[in-house]
């Protein structure tokens, strides 16, 4: 009976999801036959022919690595004061360890009532923060802080800091419970608990989460430059606005290079810490 | 530490688990508990070491009434009482010897809690004293999960001795090992509680276990006492009332 409930058979969520799909095809008017005409090849395949070759010029060459260093140094400030917001939000946002929690100790309807509280402004404000796109926040930081790296990195930070505290949150709540007990059960005190009991389960997914993040966020600084806020993205703008097709493929070549890169640390430093 | 408990009644929102029950256990004594599945023994440990609060009835643990406690005196309780639980409950990506420490929670100080943690594991001596009597005292800076199932259990009774307690409670330690490892570990549990003239109280599957090697034997059935014996006086009778048809004999 409970099992059925948790899941429901899978043909019902295929059909279901088929049937979203073909909503969303003709409320969004896509003509998905588009996709497989030859003259749509001809023109993706003429665009990219356009491109070639490169502009390998070392006076661009110079600025554009200058600009890449700069949109690497974004997403690394962004993701870092995104960890910052989503430690310092996530104990709030987790019923056994917010205000009153049960690691507290405390009983009685007040003190359950007030965490009931605090865990949802604490949700509600990451949910803030995670639904505003970075491009969004870019642009409100841009009119206070003005143009530049800034603006992107607080950008970065604010989205990703409510992406990362949900995350944190979820993973936290759902640590095996065995061992947080068997700490309590020493009459260890919350602080101890969590550093004994819950953090060290739950840490390998919280530290994957952040590094995916960052890898995301790489992306992301590459496109804040569209509004101004630093980076490479900027010089894509101009090169696009400018018809300099060489230069966008060598921007290209360079995000691609640089992706890929922050992925394979991104991927050696998982193996290597979980 | 002396147990005196009486007409206990606890319950999670359905039906009383813990029904009606009343015991006393003195100071030194080996107690067994028995019963089937879903008798109560789990939530009567639970009980015991202030994890969970009954619903009525009362428990002075040393003399002293410990339900109705605040969150910082129930603490300063459970320090003196150790768990050990039947899937051991350690953190897995610890080393050995964080784990054993970890014993000694409630009574450290958060700072040196984090100290041992972070930069470098306290009190090493004690740990390998511990480890010794279960024989791991070589794996002591090995990571927890690369140790067989039989020798975490052994860690986490590293852990409860370490902890020093007055009483020990222990929740089915042995089910998920084989015979004769549970054999082994449970004589150390017996040993520590005869040298040291400490309670020791454990739940067990296996009626041999309890028969050969406790001389008091408590049957709970529905939340109830069924019996309460000198191991001597339990007669395959007895047993038969307790677990029904699925008694095969011992």
């Amino acid at each position: 009976m409970d099992i059925a409930r948790k899941c429901p058979p899978v043909l019902t969520v295929i059909v279901i999801l088929s049937l979203i799909a073909a909503l969303s095809i003709r409320g969004l008017e896509l003509d998905l036959s588009l996709l497989f005409s030859t003259d749509f090849l001809k023109q993706i395949l003429s665009y990219f022919y356009d491109l070639y070759p490169p502009d390998l010029s070392g006076g661009f060459l110079r600025e554009a690595l200058v600009a890449s260093v700069e949109t690497l140094a974004i997403s690394i400030m962004g993701t870092f004061f995104a960890l910052i917001i989503a430690i310092v939000f996530t104990p709030f946002a987790i019923r056994a360890m917010s205000v009153g929690g049960g690691l507290s100790g405390e009983r009685g309807i007040k003190s359950s009532l007030l965490r009931s509280a605090v865990v949802f402004i604490s949700r509600m404000i990451l949910n803030l923060l995670r639904s505003i796109p970075e491009l969004i926040w870019a642009i409100i930081f841009i009119l206070v802080v003005g143009l530049g790296p800034f603006a992107g990195v607080l950008a970065l930070a604010l989205h990703t800091g409510g992406v990362l505290g949900k995350l944190y949150a979820d993973v936290l709540e759902n640590v095996d419970p065995g061992p947080v007990e068997s700490i309590a059960a020493t009459g260890a005190g919350r602080m101890k608990i969590f550093f004994y009991g819950i953090l060290p389960q739950a840490l390998p997914q919280c530290l994957s989460y952040t590094l995916y993040r960052w890898e995301m966020n790489i992306r992301g600084a590459a496109i804040l430059g569209f509004v101004g806020a630093g980076g490479i993205g900027l010089l894509f703008y101009k090169s696009i606005s400018l018809f300099h097709t060489d230069r966008v493929l060598t921007l290209i070549i360079i995000v691609f290079i640089m992706v890929n890169l922050v992925d394979n640390l991104s991927l050696y430093l998982r193996k290597r810490l979980l | 530490m002396d147990i005196i408990v009486n007409n206990l009644q606890k319950g999670f929102g359905g039906a009383p688990v813990i029904k009606d029950v009343s015991l006393t256990v003195k100071e030194g004594e080996r107690v067994a508990i028995i019963g089937p599945n879903g008798s109560g023994k789990t939530t009567l440990l639970r009980l015991l070491n202030l994890m969970i609060f009954p619903d009525q009835g009362s428990i002075e643990l040393a003399g002293k009434k410990v339900n109705g406690l605040g969150v910082k005196e129930a603490r300063t309780v459970r320090r003196g009482i150790a768990t050990i639980y039947q899937s051991h409950n350690l953190i897995p990506r610890f080393k050995v010897i964080n784990n054993v420490l970890a014993g000694k929670l409630g009574s450290w100080p958060t700072s040196k809690a984090l100290f041992s943690l972070l930069i470098k594991p306290l009190e090493e001596a004690g740990v390998r004293e511990v480890l010794e009597k279960t024989e791991l005292e070589d794996k002591i800076y090995w990571r927890t999960d690369r140790l067989s199932g039989g020798q975490q259990q052994r860690v986490a009774i590293a852990r409860a001795l370490f902890q020093n307690p007055n009483l020990l409670l222990a929740d089915e330690p042995f089910a998920s090992l084989d015979p004769r490892s549970g054999e082994k570990l449970i004589r150390i549990l017996l040993g520590w509680s005869q040298q040291k003239n400490k309670t020791l109280i454990v739940t067990l599957h296996h009626l041999e276990f309890a028969l050969a090697h406790f001389p008091r034997i408590i049957a709970l059935k529905n939340g109830m006492v069924f019996f309460d014996l000198p191991t001597g006086q339990v007669t395959p009778e007895h047993l038969q009332q307790l677990y029904g048809d699925s008694y095969q004999g011992v």
